[in-house]
């Protein structure tokens, strides 16, 4: 192969890994909306099924609440810091209440959250599904006529799905916190005016807005975490390798998806 | 219990193929109804990947597999799942949930595939628990059990459903010799009480003439000798001879040593 084709085959062997992985990770979600009716509905297995969800919900989201809640409230404290000046220098520092809500509650409450859970849950239920994989679990599961998406996927990715939408309200609740807290230690503003500012920012819409991302968010980590780990191969470096790669791609993800949402609400004024 | 005259497993000229690889070749093989049969093999001789399609895990690339008179490969996936409930599979590391006790392991083929009330599962439990020798240890993790105990407990799991047929993947793997006894007089024991037709793949001489009523060895994908423990013994065929003899000099070895050291030294690199 010559020097020039060479770079060109590469390209076109990413172009198709990219798509392919793609594809699997829809008919990952596909497979997982089908299949999660029988979570609720299903008479055989629905006490082990509803643990299995209460155990998940647990892991993913209640460990993750202090390191969210200290992520958010820095990041809260930091914006105060950095923005304040620039916008006394304006004459309007007050608007930084209701910076810091739109940003909180539109973008960085759910984009953060949903980082965090990554980096928490989203690795951990990789490494979890793929230890499985090398200990023969899955083919166990489906030895007994068990399908692991109903069994495992379909669990994790509620349960990410639902925390991730929780945990996007605490973290707006705790940016705003911050930002708060920074305000009135550095300008004359009283608490009463800045929340005033901060529920005159945001309406419904902003706060559903960023519920829906956190929703979409929390699924994308959930069935990405489950996909790697369920294609972990060759043993405890192939679970290590699909832990990393969940929290790398997820991010990457996460940022796409955020990005499509925000270009979306612009071209739509919303 | 001895095996009857009716064959409840036929595989007729079967071949699997990965990639550009034949792992078995034109393979036939019948299986009567509660026989113990013993599957020898080297590594790579493709034992594995027959279990795998015995299980319903992997289908031939030709020909038929028919079990208890229904095709395989014209099953669909829910036929699939209704044989693989009649049947157990005993894998390799014993394969149990270890986020579940070994109780909880046991019951939940019940739980996922019959209207039991909890009560009468957890009877049939303690009578599993009690079949494998594990009577008292259900409340135990995975991680808490030896590895002999942990094979047992498995097998306690394959049994949840009174299945018509069990796979054993080298059963004794990683055993010390009194647990390879014990787990070898428990599958003898299981087939002559209950009649179920017990098929074992393993290398393990010693453990193959004690369980086998009948024994075929596999190298490079085929076939290449059947019979009794006796017949085997004095077999005058070298491939039979040097497997089990465990011989250093024989077919198996001068394939594999003369022609890729004389293909590593005299032709091309690969």
């Amino acid at each position: 192969m010559g020097a020039i084709t060479r770079p060109v085959a590469k390209l076109g062997d990413a172009a198709i890994g990219t798509v392919s992985f793609i594809g699997a990770l829809g008919i990952l979600i596909g497979l997982t909306f089908a299949a999660s009716p029988r979570l609720v509905l299903q008479k055989r297995g629905r006490r082990l099924a509803w643990r299995n969800l209460w155990f998940q919900a647990h892991r993913v989201g209640v460990k993750s609440i202090g390191v969210v809640a200290l992520v958010t409230l820095s990041i809260g404290v930091i914006l105060a810091l950095q923005i304040v000046p620039i916008l006394e220098g304006y004459g309007v520092p007050d608007q930084i209440a209701t910076i810091i809500a739109i940003a909180f509650f539109r973008e960085l409450g759910p984009l953060v959250g949903a980082i965090v859970l990554t980096g928490f849950a989203g690795a951990s239920i990789a490494a979890e599904i793929g230890t499985m994989a090398v200990n023969e679990e899955l083919k166990a599961l489906r030895s007994h006529a068990i399908s692991p998406v109903r069994f495992l996927v379909v669990p994790r990715v509620l349960a990410a799905t639902v925390m991730t939408v929780c945990l996007a309200v605490l973290s707006s609740v705790m940016g705003i916190l911050g930002g708060l807290l920074a305000t009135l230690s550095i300008t004359d503003l009283r608490r009463a005016e800045y929340l005033e500012l901060t529920f005159a920012a945001v309406d419904g819409f902003d706060i559903m807005t960023g519920l829906v991302k956190a929703a979409v968010f929390g699924m994308l980590i959930g069935a990405m975490a489950c996909h790697l780990g369920l294609a972990v191969r060759g043993g405890a470096s192939g679970v290590g390798s699909a832990t990393t790669r969940t929290v790398v791609l997820s991010i990457v993800a996460l940022t796409i998806v955020d990005l499509g949402f925000t270009a979306v609400f612009y071209l739509l004024e919303l | 219990m001895p095996p009857t005259d009716d064959n409840i497993i036929e595989v007729r000229n079967v071949t699997k193929t990965f990639g550009k690889t034949d792992v078995l070749r034109d393979l036939s093989l019948d299986v009567k109804r509660g026989e113990r049969l013993v599957i020898l093999g080297g590594s790579g001789a493709g034992k594995s990947t027959l279990l795998n399609m015995l299980a319903a895990e992997t289908q031939p690339t030709k020909g038929t597999l028919t079990i208890d008179g229904k095709e395989v490969g014209a099953m669909n996936e829910r036929d699939l799942d209704e044989y693989r409930k009649t049947m157990g599979v005993l894998f390799q590391s014993g394969a149990l949930f270890n986020s579940l006790t070994i109780a909880e392991n046991i019951a939940l083929p019940m739980q996922e595939h019959t209207d039991l009330e909890q009560s009468t599962i957890d009877t049939i439990v303690t009578m599993k628990l009690h079949l494998v020798g594990l009577l008292g240890h259900g409340d135990k993790m995975p991680s808490e059990l030896s590895g002999g105990m942990k094979k047992r407990a498995g097998l306690g799991r394959a049994l949840a459903l009174d299945p018509k047929i069990i796979f054993y993947d080298e059963p004794s793997a990683g055993l010390d010799p009194v647990s390879v006894t014990e787990i070898d007089k428990l599958m003898v024991d299981l087939n002559e009480t209950t009649g179920v037709t017990t098929v074992v793949i393993t290398h393990e001489m010693t453990s193959a003439f004690r369980i086998a009523h009948r024994l075929v060895l596999m190298d490079q994908g085929k076939f290449v000798a059947d019979g009794t423990p006796d017949e085997m013994k004095q077999s005058d065929n070298p491939l039979v001879h040097q497997f089990v003899h465990g011989k250093l000099e024989g077919p198996m070895t001068d394939r594999r040593d003369g022609d890729a050291y004389r293909r590593a030294l005299l032709e091309d690199k690969p």
